[in-house]
């Protein structure tokens, strides 16, 4: 199994009483709550820990997310470009400029290409779909969403492989005539892809691609059927079966010296649970063409009744959805439901292997290992605990 | 208030128009009105609907995505919309029609105009769309999918009691609610619900144009009907007291007043 480390740079440092009184964390929220000394030094501290990763062999993630107290990596692609130059040795996967919210796709096929160059092909690029609050942040229509995510990709990937000069590109979303990019990936032929979904539709598509299908913070049941569905897909297209090396999956990890101490300091993963993920109805559940309009029952109203709609297919849970499902889980419940690993080397490799077998294995572990108030030297703790006891285990795992 | 009933045993009437099933609402006789509706499909039940029907022929499509007609692959455009209803006029079995159209409908009421008004007799626009009035850093048209649920319906009603009550909605009335508003967002997310160039063409209207507006509305305020009439050659502005965004709902016998007076001059 490989590993990864992620930290989303979230904002915790807004007052309660804010937090409190505003209907939505992200999207909404003035940034005249967002200290530009204070960012600056949590920059500083994250970019730190990703370059302990460096010195420990953990690779890592480098997420985006825009607008809101969750995470202050909205230019992903800045980021990447720090990551590249100044880590020498893992691997980096940037999960990954929201592709459906750019304009041009092959700007973006440009910056990765450059990010692969810089660091001598350590570039691994991961889709996202994006959220409700991306959409309101980024002016990009929800409904046809998923159309442009899989346009953008289409546009990117032939633009990372396409040698022989320009080509043109005159698709529904996007178009560029001329489209030939300076430098060429250093990995050929493209750096490999992932896709961060948990919905089995998506996934079907990502297993047909042959992309890396992670899962973030979904749990064993909602793991194993988008796994499934990816497998499915592969089968029915009579596509060869993948090894464990596409599928990955993305929990809150911390590693103490005592399982007291891993518990009590892991826990605080989880305000990204209970505070970062406060969105407004209009950006959640009446955010238009996220879920099949049969959904509207269970979602329009104050409160949900029996459903009378006979038939029709089962309803998908959107991100969000999903998100609504996760406020205000304890840590035991986190734990229990293989959303956070922690406690000490021991407790926590075997929650990892519990959670391994009752899916059906993994190739990747993304462990997210700093969130809220988990201070900086908290999070280079946990890294190096986690980079010298576990990982050497669950690399055993294969 | 709220939405088209969706009984499956009574399938509602249809309209065709350029290979496109359109389910149809029709009320009364006399003078033909086509009338597209706004963000919502109109409901049969609507009392608007009697009033005015009892001096015109009301003919009101849910357009393509809203209501009960799907929408074909790959129409998601406001041109789709305008071009579609080019067919439907041609289609209907009378010279000259009055069109009439709230809200978004009211939009492509406007976009038609501009290009057939030899097939119009007159036309009326309801708390309507469609255009980039103020400066760059003003919208005229609050923006319903990026604001709470609980501002847009403060905004949308002179009584907000008046406003449809989710909770006392069917199931298949909220399925019809989604459509439409999946539907409205494809349509009118960018730019937000306005074509930057129909200002420019509206001075083709040269038909008799009522131009009515909600006095409370606050999703696209009189002010701004005002500014649509004046771009309209000969076009009356006329506003309904204690009317939000639909005046046809929240004073139906003042609605269709005026709309009969003015379809009688």
């Amino acid at each position: 199994m490989d590993v990864w480390y992620q930290c989303e740079n979230p904002y915790p440092f807004v007052p309660q009483d804010v937090l409190d009184r505003v209907d939505s964390v992200r999207a909404s929220l003035p940034n005249k709550y967002c200290d530009p000394k204070i960012a600056a030094d949590l920059f500083e501290e994250v970019l730190d820990e990703f370059m302990l990763c460096d010195d420990q062999g953990l690779n890592v993630v480098a997420i985006e997310h825009h607008a809101g107290i969750n995470s202050l990596f909205g230019a992903n692609p800045l980021i990447l470009g720090i990551l590249a130059r100044q880590m020498r040795n893992v691997r980096i996967l940037s999960m990954g400029t929201l592709v459906s919210l750019r304009k041009d796709p092959v700007r973006v096929a440009e910056e990765y290409a450059t990010a692969d160059v810089i660091c001598r092909g350590r570039l691994e690029i991961g889709f996202v779909k994006s959220g409700g609050t991306e959409m309101a942040s980024n002016n990009a229509n929800p409904v046809n969403n998923v159309e442009r995510y899989w346009e953008a990709i289409d546009l990117i990937r032939k633009a990372l492989t396409h040698q022989d000069g320009p080509f043109s590109w005159e698709g529904k979303h996007f178009t560029h005539r001329h489209v030939n990019i300076w430098p060429r990936p250093w990995q050929q032929p493209h750096p490999r892809l992932w896709a961060a979904t948990g919905d089995p539709d998506t996934a079907t598509e990502v297993g047909r691609r042959g992309m890396v299908n992670v899962l973030v913070l979904r749990g064993a049941d909602g793991t194993k059927r988008a796994w499934g569905a990816y497998r499915q897909a592969r089968a029915e297209a009579r596509l060869p079966e993948v090894g464990t090396d596409h599928f990955a999956y993305a929990a809150f990890v911390y590693v103490g010296d005592t399982h007291e101490e891993g518990v009590r300091v892991g826990s605080k993963l989880l305000w990204f649970l209970n505070t970062s993920l406060k969105s407004a109805p209009q950006y959640s559940k009446f955010l238009p063409g996220t879920v099949p309009p049969q959904s509207a029952p269970l979602l329009y109203r104050s409160a949900p009744r029996p459903t009378t709609a006979a038939g029709g297919p089962r309803p998908v849970r959107s991100a969000s959805q999903n998100a609504a499902t996760l406020i205000g889980l304890t840590a035991d419940q986190a734990r229990e439901r293989g959303i956070l690993f922690a406690g000490n080397p021991d407790t926590v490799y075997r929650q990892i292997h519990d959670f391994y077998t009752e899916v059906g294995g993994f190739g990747h572990l993304v462990m997210i290992g700093r969130s809220g108030f988990l201070t900086h030297a908290e999070a280079e703790k946990g890294i190096r605990l986690f980079s010298a006891e576990v990982m050497p285990r669950l690399k055993e795992l294969g | 208030m709220g939405m088209t009933p969706v009984v499956s045993s009574s399938p509602s009437e249809r309209l065709s128009a350029g290979g496109i099933e359109l389910e149809v609402v029709r009320r009364g006789t006399g003078h033909p009105v086509l009338l597209l509706h706004g963000m919502q499909n109109v409901d049969p039940r609507a009392r608007f609907l009697d009033l005015l029907g009892r001096r015109a022929e009301i003919i009101a499509p849910s357009h393509p995505g809203f209501g009960h007609s799907p929408r074909p692959a790959d129409f998601e455009t406001v041109s789709d919309l305008v071009h579609l209803y080019l067919d439907v006029l041609d289609g209907l079995p009378y010279p000259k029609v009055t069109l009439m159209g709230f809200s978004f409908g009211g939009w492509l009421a406007a976009e038609i105009a501009v290009k057939c008004c030899h097939r119009l007799d007159r036309l009326v626009l309801v708390d309507a769309f469609g255009l980039k009035l103020s400066d760059r850093e003003t919208p005229d048209i609050l923006d319903v999918f990026n604001t709470s649920p609980q501002e847009v319906r403060r905004r949308s009603w002179h009584d907000p009691a008046k406003a449809p009550d989710l909770d006392a909605m069917s199931d298949d009335e909220l399925i019809v609610r989604a459509r439409n508003w999946d539907a409205l967002c494809l349509y009118g997310w960018h730019p937000y619900m306005y074509d930057p160039q129909l200002k420019r063409w509206l001075r083709r209207i040269t038909i008799p144009t009522l131009v009515l507006w909600g006095a409370s509305d606050g999703i696209v305020k009189p002010s701004y009907g005002r500014g649509y009439s004046a771009l309209i050659p000969g076009s009356r502005f006329e506003v309904i007291e204690a009317a939000g965004h639909h005046p046809e709902i929240e004073q139906p016998e003042a609605f269709a007043d005026r709309v009969a007076a003015f379809l009688d001059r």
